[in-house]
């Protein structure tokens, strides 16, 4: 059932479903990796913003806490 | 000096502000360094390279001259595009047009008309004798004209747009080129068709009447979008 | 779909969706990749009818997100909606992408079965101009340097392009019937033989749950990205 003869079309066929899963995968590949970057990042400053507002209020009650708190 | 606080001068009126904002971007438009001329030059340049790039072969070329002129029609109508916001933004002029008499979507149509007086005008007599010098029959030349005047109006409105849009930008010049030309199509293929049609014998008039449904549409969408992308650039 | 407007409620109702999607993504992408292999050659078009399982999925979600783009523009202008802003860049790649990848795969389709790589037709000439629109959408975005005006005019330009897309079609029909271009360039989706409807709607489905994998995690990054750089402004200022 599987046959993998594309003959005498396989000069067209694979390199079209070829580039395909290649940009998909790059599309997919990039987005993780941004998506994680950024997730890094802002919970590294969100560590770092509630140790320093913690010292904060422990110094003075009434310094205000973030409106939005920490986005998951 | 004493004078009594309302003796101050009528406010010049809706049309008065219109005349005096078209003079301003008249002048505009012709003093930098010959504005009109500028755009037929570049026009002229581009009918005689292209025949070049094409081989020179009056065979080729003669089908094609309606579609080539109209082609160099629409890169010559994104010259001085880039200006017709910028200089305004620069030097703070904007900012009293945007609080002034006219509402900012007929700034935006002012200038738009400007452009197209002080640039479609010239390149819509010039493109006849680019079509002619492309093997366009010398029937055609009139209709080349006024297709050429109506799409240019629809260049300068949609240009008007683009430069709007990329106020404030790096490398503006190129972006407005970027921007408009997805939007500059419809026009090209209309005026193209206009010509290619009477070439062929029939009528030119659905060509040249989406032409100008077109430019209307154009005038609505480029009044409101470009007053709110001009308000954006403000800030 | 007002009340996922918020932010935070965004973030918390996508955080368990997206994981879902990514793996539903991948295994319709399997099965259809199995089925596109497994089914009959055709008997016209032989081993390039495979190729419309790639093909007709991109064009379709190429033009998904155009919708995407313009839509979330719309409530970015008019609603002045952050998340909206941020749902409207993030469909722009992913679309350009599937795009570019529809006009590839196309061509490489009307080859072996038309005899040429391109023609200017009202269908492929619209696409082309998709993707061009996509193009200046992005350069106008990254060229201008203050985000919040870059937002604002690119969600004028994507509404603008909506409109627009349709003029384009419609004059380039028009300009055909002019030149009575050949009727062989309809695809053959009118005679398809339904042996070719479970790979082809597989694939469908699959590009369909890639894209919303794709847009959700982007617009999830751009909430970060923006909530990190509003982090970085308030500590600047303390310091």
């Amino acid at each position: 059932m599987l046959d993998l003869d594309m003959a005498p079309y396989a000069a067209f066929v694979w390199p079209a479903w070829g580039v395909s899963a290649l940009v998909l995968a790059a599309l997919t590949v990039r987005a993780v990796i941004a998506s994680r970057k950024w997730k890094r990042e802002l919970e590294r400053l969100e560590k770092d913003q509630s140790a320093t507002s913690d010292a904060a209020v422990s110094l003075r009650p009434q310094a205000a806490q973030s409106a939005i708190g920490p986005l998951k | 000096m004493s004078r009594p606080v309302d003796a101050e001068p009528r406010p010049p009126g809706l049309r008065g502000a219109t005349r005096v904002l078209l003079e301003r971007e008249l002048d505009l438009a012709w003093s930098g360094g010959g504005g009109p001329l500028l755009a037929c030059g570049f026009f002229a340049c581009l009918t005689a390279v292209l025949p070049l790039a094409a081989g020179g072969d009056p065979r080729t070329l003669s089908p094609v001259a309606g579609g080539i002129a109209w082609l160099a029609l629409a890169l010559a109508s994104l010259l001085s595009l880039e200006r017709l916001f910028e200089r305004d933004l620069e030097d703070g002029a904007l900012d009293l047009l945007a609080i002034g008499h006219l509402p900012l979507e007929s700034v935006v149509l002012i200038k738009a008309l400007a452009q197209w007086i002080a640039v479609g005008l010239p390149l819509a007599l010039t493109a006849p004798v680019a079509a002619l010098a492309l093997g366009l029959p010398v029937s055609l030349a009139p209709l080349a004209a006024l297709s050429a005047l109506i799409g240019g109006a629809g260049f300068a409105l949609t240009g008007a747009l683009g430069a709007a849009l990329a106020l404030g930008a790096k490398r503006g010049g190129l972006l407005i080129a970027v921007v408009v030309l997805p939007l500059f199509i419809p026009p090209v293929v209309f005026g193209a068709g206009a010509l290619e049609r009477a070439a062929s014998g029939q009528s030119p008039a659905p060509a040249l009447a989406f032409l100008t449904a077109y430019v209307l549409f154009a005038g609505v969408i480029a009044a409101f979008a470009g007053a709110a992308a001009v308000r954006n650039a403000q800030g | 779909m007002f009340g996922l407007s918020n932010p935070q409620r965004f973030m918390r109702f996508t955080g368990p969706l997206t994981p879902v999607l990514w793996t539903a993504a991948a295994v319709l992408l399997a099965v259809g990749t199995w089925l596109s292999f497994t089914v009959p050659a055709d008997y016209q078009q032989g081993d390039t009818v495979r190729i419309m399982f790639v093909h007709v999925p991109a064009a379709s979600l190429g033009l998904g997100a155009y919708a995407a783009l313009g839509v979330s523009s719309f409530f970015a202008l008019v609603f002045r909606h952050a998340l909206a802003d941020a749902a409207a860049r993030a469909a722009a790649l992913p679309g350009a992408a599937f795009t570019a990848l529809a006009l590839f795969t196309g061509s490489l389709w009307g080859q072996p079965m038309w005899g040429t790589w391109w023609v200017w037709d009202a269908r492929l000439t619209s696409v082309l101009v998709l993707f061009l629109f996509y193009l200046g959408y992005m350069a106008l975005r990254a060229s201008i340097d203050d985000e919040q005006k870059g937002a604002r005019a690119a969600a004028v330009l994507g509404l603008v392009g909506l409109i627009n897309l349709p003029i384009v079609k419609f004059s380039v029909d028009w300009w055909n019937t002019l030149h009575q271009p050949a009727s062989f360039l309809t695809p053959g989706a009118s005679g398809l033989d339904p042996v070719y409807l479970p790979p082809f709607l597989t694939m469908l489905a699959a590009y369909g749950v890639l894209f919303a994998a794709l847009w959700l995690t982007a617009i999830r990054t751009e909430i970060r990205r923006r909530r990190v750089l509003t982090l970085r402004a308030r500590k600047a200022l303390e310091a």
